[in-house]
């Protein structure tokens, strides 16, 4: 397998999120995404822990965005995926479906038992 | 969805006590764009339920405090809480020391504290309770997430370091105890004895400081992951 930063669940989540939100993508936008999209309703300190971390890692890029009034005159920290953050999710979508490969496994069968 | 009765105008701002809390404990690169997401979504909330809308801030305000100022602030005071521990136990020490050594336990206080702790691992061959000992005394392990996880792990590097190091820190005191008072008939050097409980202290936050070291890169090296 190649060698591409290892990524919890957590971080593959919101780094999916970033990329379907665009240049939209900061921690309000995100966390209404995830509410909306997969009902997880993700606070935002772990939201920023993870997005910290994703940095640290190199797999987000961030800059600064306008100051609103709807967010008390703050201004955004618009995420962006770096190239490196497309590779980590690519490599973690190629591994799960490996491992769903050829699997008899019926997750709402499982999951009402 | 909840509605407002019309005589009651919601309040849109963020609760000023919780908005002074995450200024004080998140650290400045952040703060600002944490109060800007939870201010935006606030004021959408307190639209429809005040009340709940300011439970809801205080929630994320806690778990914000929580979450994200392990990554400067607090992880600066689990150091310096760290210290301060070994200057109580180093003051301990030393006061112990200059107490008269013909008192019945002469190895408390030459500053031997530590000996039992260092005899039990070797007596007992890294058992559970040595393991939990020493668990126990670096009280900065708590504080991570693979903290326990990695208990053997830190047990083990401790146990094999008291086994080399330490008889040579802890047995000298009680030669020179048992050279001077028993075969010399003279009084201990009293100069000597604290000597030696500050080289246990040196001894014990170098324990303590390379145990510190393991648990950054044990966690840096247990990330759970998916990939």
């Amino acid at each position: 397998m190649a060698n591409t930063t290892r990524i919890g669940e957590l971080e593959l989540i919101v780094l999916l999120a970033v990329m379907r939100l665009g240049d939209n993508a900061y921690g309000a936008s995100i966390k209404r995404l995830l509410k909306d999209e997969i009902d997880r309703d993700v606070a935002i300190g772990a939201l920023y822990a993870t997005t910290e971390r994703l940095k640290d890692k190199g797999l987000l890029t961030s800059t600064v965005g306008d100051p609103t009034p709807q967010r008390g005159g703050r201004a955004k920290n618009l995420l962006q995926v770096s190239a490196h953050g497309h590779a980590a999710v690519g490599s973690a979508k190629a591994t799960l479906e490996t491992l769903w490969q050829d699997m008899e496994f019926d997750v709402s069968v499982k999951g009402a038992e | 969805m909840l509605s407002l009765p019309p005589n009651k105008k919601p309040n849109p701002n963020y609760p000023k006590l919780a908005e002074r809390l995450l200024m004080l404990c998140l650290s400045r690169e952040i703060r600002d764009y944490v109060l800007g997401d939870l201010t935006e979504e606030f004021a959408d909330r307190a639209q429809f339920n005040p009340s709940l809308a300011s439970r809801w801030a205080w929630k994320q305000t806690l778990t914000a405090i929580l979450k994200l100022s392990f990554r400067g602030n607090l992880k600066a005071l689990a150091i310096v809480l760290n210290f301060m521990f070994f200057a109580v136990l180093s003051f301990v020490l030393l006061s112990l020391s200059g107490f008269n050594v013909h008192i019945s336990w002469p190895f408390i206080f030459a500053g031997l504290v530590a000996l039992p702790f260092i005899l039990l691992p070797i007596s007992n061959n890294r058992g559970v309770i040595s393991d939990m000992l020493y668990y126990i005394s670096t009280p900065t392990r708590a504080l991570g997430k693979n903290s326990l996880m990695q208990l053997s792990q830190f047990a083990a590097y401790a146990c094999n370091y008291c086994v080399l190091v330490s008889p040579i820190f802890m047995l000298t005191p009680l030669m020179h105890i048992f050279i001077t008072d028993e075969i010399a008939g003279q009084t201990p050097s009293l100069h000597f004895l604290m000597g030696m409980a500050l080289m246990t202290l040196v001894h014990a936050t170098a324990l303590h400081s390379m145990f510190y070291l393991l648990k950054i890169r044990g966690e840096q090296d247990a990330q759970l992951a998916i990939v």
